[in-house]
């Protein structure tokens, strides 16, 4: 019965006290003294409570007896409980909970006090986390962690972020992400984090050197990042309700900034004809194969040139004698008075050439008595916009001597500001535990949350470059000119039938005085594709925990929990049968695909002291089974249109043009066995030994004889603070502890899952003659890579030095650590010429190494009683190198060093892959340095640009470069004569973040900032679209502004780029690229970035008339989420990629930023 | 007591729980795919009909590596680079007689790296290049995973196996010859004194790397490789399989012989090979089957695939080799058919004659209708999306289609493919008879195709009477002949250019829209970075 009405006043949230007997007073003042006003008094366990007023006194009446608890809270101060006992004055001193050394932390299997612990972790309070208006919460640890990086290839919603810290501990990204535990189970979808309600989180746990993750084993060596979601306190129930709305936008200033405003698209586009005609080599637009140009023996006059290019603007194609349309696609978005057009060239290409008045005179300007029909870029203003975004979250938390409890809801809107994205979420959490006896405690963690995620209905995931589908190619790479709708004489928008506005679907749909227009990048109605296309995942994530905790002899308790998750993800993918890609036939693809974790620990503690020694130990066993599964319908050529269900699509194993390929199932599954044990040990809180091993079994190695590994580590501890010689310094050194671990840690995310299995694939070729239904007309049968059993376990050899200290009266904490990360058997894709038959194969045979330092410093600058002000510092370092170079891959050709292509870190979906050269490998290199063709400024007797060779010897024998010495370095113009050259490390200098926050009586403004200096970002857009200056307009490129006025012309040779050619000779005219994947250092700039992630301001309420209404808090606030970022360049961000941005494609999807408003509640 | 108890029930619990440790659930194998051991225990089960559907099933793949799509490092959108029918098409670009567009400078258009003698020799280029390499490599892979399978002694006299193992050695033979090709100057002009390629004869990637053999011994190896194959084939009764041209047969085998016989000068053995072959193809395309027909409007034209014997084996009595609709590769379609929805057609990356070339055909030799003459085609709308391109002068009808085989829809790539057929053979007879001195020979064989191709009503054709061949040697008359009957089919103009040493040279065309120019020597491609980086052993040309 008893239980029942606790169920029932739990579930109602309403609670009931006793009768008032004591009556208390006090002050409460800061560490330096100072009296704090509005500090909260309550009664733990009721309602009772009250605020200190502004000398910082308070009384309280009521208090149900002395074994009362007073609580004494305060925020970002560590919140005290007293024992009411015969006291009835109490004068209490509460302290900022930034000098929190003797907090508990949350390490890998339990707790343990900050004090005793000698690794290294972070761990992220709660006030962090839901400061920020992020769909993940991966993406607030960026720059509040030191030696923590995130990186995503996009700006979607809903998706996480890679996590990565302390650098790559294997030579694959994808085999170096952090371990993500939520409470404690491993969770390996590669979502997770995308999943949990920020709101719920109480606090995340970084772990970051050996003596902290060698308990997990052969996943530690990435790191791990612990998530350990709010738990109910004892005390009244308390009830919050958190509200945010706001808007999500596209900054300015993060887009590339491109040439879009007409004028400068025809005046960039005369410069380029005038080029052409009169430098251009035979009559062509440029070079003819030459690699040179007429620039020293002119066609033309420069007044026949200038003539010429204001006459033939829009019909010269780089032919002076046959006429057509040009780039320009005859839009013409000025009316010109005075103009005559003279029709030339046939069909759907002809134009006009133009006489008596020009649009660009030849003087290269445009006329001025021009007068603007209607803008350019239109498509940036439709589809870029500024959605509502809100968030709810209601908890109810509270607990009594038995039990406690945590229960919540949320809500998350977080639309793109892009048409066709956008994500939501619903969270509800209860986290309940229960003392059933003296020896038995039990519990339950549950969650379930239902996420919609829709991305751009591209086929080609997050990486999409130039698909038709993706709106960022049509912003940054269609033609400027285009309008979204179609223009009539006057410049009027012209209408459909029914009224609406005509969209520019296909060419000649516009007027224009010179001839038919061309079409848009693609003849598709953007605006109703965005509206019908689908590609939209709903996420069913559940995760259920209960454990059993039994206490026995004394010392002993024993925990056996089982977990169960499962990630059900529905994928809809759609394309409609009106425009786009299937149109006419209509697509339509199903996939349902789950993953689902087994996890079971059983973990025996126990802890002794002896006098002055202090002992704990802990045993344990855990099995994870990780198993994932899909099924996958595709069909097409559907009977109606923007309707979804399956009975509107007919084919099966023909799905024609159709783009989400054949029909399948599939799914994978591994497992793990470990035992590991810890043990610690504490003299006199001075000096720490700390020891944990472990021992892992997994399926991934197919034999029982290579499926085990050991791990394990050893931390010391030393508080020198706490010796008697340093008596003396306590005045102003409050605690200094060394800190010291090694250890050897795994990882095996490189082993494939099945590596000692050869896998056979078995197809079909189908008969024609059975109706399409799918009757092998023969077998196919293929034998895959041959098996690789000589794999083993990665190790991580981990050494990790610290020092944390606290000074001045608690006012400055910090700590600083060096590390060194050396994997002595790294899992090495080696490649492998593709004659061998395969074109890599894995061994253990690269070495590789992390060191770093890392700086953590925290101080109350100032704290006085109306004013406070914190700030928070991070800054970290680290080299990634290879120390050995595995075997068989030096190439002598140069000298001993190798090359490495793209490395996208494709968590829940990544960049481009290839066997592209991008990096230059060797013994004591960087890893990730960056192998490009070196630009080297504009050929002053061509205006060509000029590349770098290294002169060969075969060069010699040639007769090229005979004045040159072998091995030196001259410029050509021939651009297949470039050479590759090393750029350096592509990982920044330095990188972390500020927090700060200041509190000015009841208002408090916090920042978060991350920053990245130095490392080197190769932007793909610009190598290969924004620079490549002769492809521009119609073809399906946009080029970046700083090419106005910039380009080389005999009269201005002091420019950065080489002189513009009317679609110049391939892309070899511009110097950013001279062929696929064959990228200067034009587009290389600095990976360095400024990042305010958010800035809040919030007012806090402490009228007594809210304790009438029971309002125990109330503050309003507004939130800034990224509202400045600030790049070493316009339209990039070094974020998208940790390892030099090569595997970031065109048309990328930039982050979002939001500004909202918020109401914060506590009952 | 009670407590004791409590405490023996706990340790036990404790004791259980730490003890029945999971380590048989270990043991996993991969749950959706077919492993080593099934196969072996189906090779071993002595079950005739289970070995037949192992071997027989990689067997089974070998001719589908004539129609290969998937190679490797290239995207699977890039057609042009992704299937072997794309780097034919590309291979075609690279020569005289085929225009790319109507514009210059369309640096955009699939194919125009090729079309403007771009750098596609050069060893680092990854697209370009390599694609060659690694199609090869492939195949060599492949056929050499059959090959371990199959030693001398397992085959004995099995004639199921004798098959399959002769599968295995014809595309591996096919493919050292690609590579020859492609990575070496021409044999007859120089190149049988240079290096060949490495002579990998089974799969095992742990296998040491090997070096170039030289270019005569590596022909030596393909020559074993076909006559081995040949006498497997005749022993196990695979002869011409006329009615199945999508398997690996006398027909097929004899074809690799006949064209590595004339690329290695071994003109008797061209001869031989080509005779064996054309005693079983004795027909032609007729008029009708040659090329799509217009049977629409100019308006609104219909291109029939199924009535064209380029796009439907059915209507082509010459194939030696094809694949059939859904199994066919559809890139060089997409590629070459201007009437379609994808490179050749709608995205103006049209396939055109040279006017040189077309200017050569008589009106009474009726290929001249596989192509638009000086005028442009006109307006079409292209029903993908609607598009509406005019059409340029001189493209061609050889291989369009606007419409899908069951005729209605709009896929218009849907119809089958010919990698081999039975003209190519003629001329390789005749060309080997010119380069041998037996120039009426060769004339007498020309006749039979140029007879073939006459236009219905008309003179048959022959070497004296057509016109452009006036005071042409024999040899020359071949060649012309060649360029004419396989323009636009397997890159085969550019590997004749560098066998007949003539370089590209668009001087004087009318319709072409680059004038670049490549001599012989920049026929030869450099071997890709890809194996230069990785095999020591390797050496570049």
């Amino acid at each position: 019965m008893k239980k029942q009405l606790f169920t029932f006043l739990f579930l109602t949230g309403i609670f009931f006290n006793a009768n008032a007997q004591i009556s208390i007073s006090g002050t409460v003042t800061d560490a330096n003294g100072n009296p704090m006003n509005g500090v909260t008094v309550s009664v733990e366990g009721t309602s009772i409570g009250t605020s200190t007023l502004q000398n910082g006194s308070f009384a309280l009446s009521g208090v149900p007896s002395a074994k009362s608890i007073l609580s004494f809270s305060y925020i970002s101060y560590i919140t005290q409980e007293v024992t009411v006992g015969n006291r009835r004055v109490f004068n209490i001193r509460l302290r900022t909970s930034q000098v929190a050394i003797d907090t508990v932390v949350v390490i890998g299997y339990g707790t343990a006090r900050k004090a005793d612990f000698t690794g290294s972790a972070t761990t992220v309070n709660s006030n962090i986390i839901s400061n920020e208006s992020n769909s993940t919460v991966t993406r607030a640890l960026e720059g509040v962690v030191p030696g923590l990086q995130i990186s995503s290839i996009d700006g979607q919603p809903g998706l996480d972020a890679g996590i990565r810290l302390r650098g790559v501990s294997s030579t694959s990204q994808n085999s170096s992400n952090a371990l993500i535990v939520i409470d404690g189970v491993p969770s390996q979808y590669p979502n997770a984090l995308s999943t949990i309600n920020p709101d719920d989180i109480q606090s995340i746990t970084v772990l970051k050197d050996a003596v902290s993750t060698a308990i997990y084993g052969s996943r530690g060596a990435n790191g791990v990042v612990l998530v350990t979601t709010k738990r109910g306190r004892k005390g009244p129930a308390k009830i919050s309700l958190s509200t945010r709305v706001g808007y999500n936008y596209l900054p300015k200033d993060l887009q590339p900034n491109l040439i879009q405003d007409a004028k400068d698209v025809y005046e960039y586009t005369w410069q380029s004809i005038y080029n052409s005609v009169r430098y251009g080599v035979n009559g062509t637009s440029s070079t003819n194969g030459t690699y040179s140009t007429n620039v020293q023996n002119p066609n033309m006059s420069a007044s026949d040139a200038a003539l010429f290019a204001s006459q033939h603007l829009f019909d010269y194609n780089g032919s002076m004698t046959k006429f057509s349309r040009n780039w320009l696609g005859n839009w013409m978005l000025y009316s010109v008075p005075g103009a005559t057009y003279t029709p030339d060239g046939t069909g759907t290409t002809a134009s006009s050439s133009m006489s008596g008045s020009y649009l660009v005179n030849t003087d290269g300007k445009l006329n001025p008595s021009a007068k603007l029909l209607y803008p350019s870029n239109s498509y940036a203003d439709y589809f870029f916009n500024v959605p509502f975004r809100q968030e709810h979250n209601l908890s109810a938390s509270g607990g009594s001597d038995k039990m406690d409890y945590f229960v919540s809801l949320g809500m998350l809107g977080d639309p793109s500001y892009i048409t066709g994205s956008n994500f939501k979420r619903y969270n509800v959490r209860a986290n309940v535990n229960a003392q059933l006896t003296k020896w038995l405690k039990i519990g339950e963690n549950s969650s379930f949350d239902y996420r919609n995620t829709q991305s751009q209905a591209t086929r080609f995931g997050r990486n999409p470059g130039a698909a038709s589908q993706n709106v960022f190619t049509w912003v940054d790479f269609q033609n400027p000119l285009v309008p979204l709708f179609a223009r009539d004489q006057n410049g009027q928008i012209i209408k459909n039938a029914d009224g609406t506005d005509k969209v520019v679907d296909n060419a000649g749909l516009s007027y224009s005085p010179l001839g038919p227009t061309s079409g848009p990048i693609s003849n598709t109605n953007l605006k109703e594709l965005l509206n019908q296309d689908i590609n939209r995942t709903k996420s069913y994530d559940m995760n259920i925990s209960g454990y059993g905790t039994i206490t026995f002899l004394k010392d002993f308790s024993f925990t056996s929990n089982l977990t169960f998750m499962r990630f059900t993800d529905q994928t809809t993918r759609y394309g409609n049968m009106l425009t786009g890609s299937v149109k006419g036939v209509g697509a339509l693809s199903l996939q349902t695909s789950n993953t689902n974790i087994i996890n079971t620990q059983q973990l025996l503690n126990w802890k002794r002291d002896f006098g002055k020694h202090s002992v704990s130990a802990l045993l344990g066993h855990e099995y994870d089974q990780y198993n994932t599964d899909y099924l996958l319908y595709t069909s097409a050529y559907s009977l109606i249109n923007d309707f979804t269900g399956s009975g509107n699509f007919t084919s099966r194993y023909n799905t024609g043009s159709a783009p989400f390929g054949s029909p399948g199932a599939g799914g994978d599954l591994t497992a793990m066995d470990s035992y590991f044990g810890r043990v610690k040990y504490n003299y006199a809180d001075k000096y720490f030994l700390e020891g944990s091993v472990r021992r892992d079994g997994s399926s991934k190695f197919r034999y029982n004889n290579d499926r085990w590994g050991t791990f394990w580590s050893v931390g010391l501890g030393w508080s020198i603070s706490s010796e008697d010689f340093m008596k003396n310094t306590s005045n102003w050194l409050n605690d200094l502890k060394l800190r010291a671990s090694y250890g050897v840690i795994g990882n095996e995310s490189g082993i494939p899952y099945y590596s000692g299995y050869q896998i056979w694939s078995y197809s079909a070729n189908y008969q024609t003659s059975s109706s399409g239904v799918g009757i092998p007309a023969s077998f196919n049968l293929s034998q895959g890579a041959l098996p690789n059993t000589t794999l083993t376990w990665e190790n991580t050899h981990t050494f990790d030095a610290g020092i944390d200290f606290v000074l001045w009266n608690n006012r400055v904490n910090g700590s600083i650590d060096y590390y060194n990360k050396n994997t002595v058997n790294s899992v090495f894709a080696q490649p492998l010429a593709l004659s061998l038959g395969q074109s890599s194969i894995i061994r253990n045979d690269a070495n590789l190494v992390n060191r770093g330092v890392e700086i953590d410093l925290k101080g109350d600058i100032i704290q006085n009683r109306n004013f406070r002000w914190n700030i928070g510092i991070n800054a970290a370092h680290y080299r990634t190198i290879l120390m050995k170079v595995p075997t068989g891959v030096e190439n002598p050709q140069l000298n001993g060093k190798f090359t490495g292509s793209t490395d996208p870190w494709s968590i829940t979906g990544g960049g481009s892959t290839g066997a592209n050269v991008v990096y230059l490998r060797g013994e004591g290199m960087d890893y990730y340095n960056l192998y490009l063709y070196k630009y080297n400024g504009v050929d002053q007797a061509t205006g060509l640009p000029l590349f770098q060779h290294t002169v060969t010897q075969a060069d010699h024998d040639n007769n090229l470069f005979s004045s040159a010495a072998v091995g030196s370095y001259v410029n050509s113009t021939n651009y297949s004569l470039a050479d590759r050259y090393s750029f350096g490390s592509a990982l920044p200098k330095w990188g972390g973040g500020v927090t700060t926050s200041f509190y000015y009586k009841n208002f408090d403004l916090s920042a978060v900032i991350a920053y990245q200096i130095g490392g080197k970002f190769l932007s793909v857009a610009y190598a290969n679209g924004f620079y490549r200056s002769g492809q521009f307009a119609d073809d399906g490129n946009g080029l970046s502004k700083e090419l106005l006025g910039n380009t080389w012309t005999p009269e201005n040779t002091s420019a950065k780029f080489p002189m513009v050619f009317y679609r110049g000779s391939g892309n070899y005219t511009s110097g950013a690229t001279i062929g696929s994947w064959a990228y200067t250092n034009m587009a290389l700039f600095s990976a360095s970035y400024f990042n305010l992630k958010n800035i809040t301001l919030g007012y806090k309420f402490t009228n007594s008339a809210l304790h009438k209404l029971s309002i125990e808090n109330l503050r309003i606030y507004v939130t800034a989420e990224q509202p400045i970022f600030i790049a070493s360049h316009s339209g990039i961000d070094p974020r998208m990629s940790l390892v030099g941005g090569m595997e970031v494609g065109a048309g990328y999807y930039l982050p979002m930023s939001s500004v909202s408003a918020g109401l914060d509640v506590t009952f | 007591m009670k407590k004791i108890k409590l405490y023996i029930v706990c340790a036990l619990g404790v004791a259980y729980l730490f003890f029945s440790g999971c380590s048989k659930k270990l043991d996993v194998a991969p749950p959706n795919n077919i492993t080593d051991q099934q196969i072996k225990d189906l090779l071993a089960s002595g079950d005739t009909a289970k070995i037949r559907l192992v071997i027989g099933g990689m067997a089974n793949s070998m001719p589908l590596l004539f129609n290969y799509s998937g190679i490797p490092n290239m995207g699977s959108a890039d057609v042009s680079y992704y299937t072997n029918q794309g780097l034919d098409v590309m291979r075609s670009l690279e020569g005289n007689d085929m225009v790319l567009g109507n514009q210059t400078g369309l640096g955009t258009l699939a194919g125009s790296t090729e079309y403007d003698l771009g750098n596609f020799q050069s060893e680092n280029d990854e697209r370009e290049n390599a694609a060659y390499w690694y199609y090869a490599w492939t195949i060599i892979t492949k056929a050499n995973q059959l090959l371990n399978y199959l030693p001398n002694n397992i085959v004995a006299n099995n004639t199921f196996l004798e098959g399959a193992k002769a599968s295995g050695l014809v595309i591996r033979a096919y493919a050292y010859n690609f590579l020859m090709e492609n990575y070496q100057d021409a044999y007859i002009l120089g190149g049988n004194t240079k290096l060949g390629m490495p002579i990998y004869t089974t799969f095992n990637p742990y296998q040491p790397y090997l070096a170039r053999a030289s270019a005569a011994d590596t022909y030596k190896f393909i020559k074993e490789d076909l006559d081995t194959a040949i006498s497997l084939l005749t022993s196990a009764g695979i002869g011409y399989t006329i009615s199945n041209p999508s398997d690996i047969d006398l027909g097929v085998t004899n074809f690799i012989l006949a064209r590595v016989s004339i690329v290695t000068g071994d003109w008797a053995t061209a001869i031989s090979a080509c005779n064996n072959i054309l005693s079983h193809y004795p027909d032609f395309m007729t008029q009708v089957q040659y090329g799509s027909k217009n049977t629409g409007t100019a308006a609104n034209p219909i291109f029939d695939p199924t009535q064209n014997g380029f796009l439907n084996n059915a209507q082509d009595p010459e194939v030696i080799l094809g694949f059939p609709v859904g199994v066919a590769n559809t890139a060089f379609v997409d590629l070459m058919d201007p009437f379609g929805g994808s490179y050749g057609g709608r995205l103006t990356a049209y396939k055109r004659i040279d006017d040189r070339l077309y200017n050569m055909l008589p009106n009474t030799d009726y290929r001249k209708d596989g192509f638009q003459g000086n005028t442009p085609f006109g307006n079409y709308t292209y029903p993908q999306d609607g598009t509406v391109n005019t059409l340029p002068s001189y493209i061609n009808f050889k291989f369009a289609s606007t419409q899908g085989f069951d005729g209605v829809g709009i896929h218009s790539d849907q119809t089958t493919c010919q990698y081999m057929r039975s003209s190519e053979v003629l001329l390789m007879k005749a060309e080997a008879q010119a380069q041998s001195g037996d120039g009426s020979g060769a004339e007498n064989t020309l006749n039979i195709l140029l007879a073939a191709r006459t236009r219905t009503g008309a003179t048959p054709l022959t070497c004296a009477t057509y016109p452009s061949m006036a005071g042409m040697t024999a040899l020359q008359m071949v060649e012309l002949q060649t360029r004419i009957e396989m323009w636009g089919e397997r890159g085969l103009e550019f590997y004749n250019n560098k066998r007949w040493n003539i370089p590209v040279d668009r001087t004087g065309s009318n319709d072409h829209v680059n004038f670049n120019t490549l001599p012989v020597s920049g026929m030869t491609i450099q071997i890709p970075e890809n194996e230069m980086n990785n095999n020591p052993k390797m050496v570049q040309n």
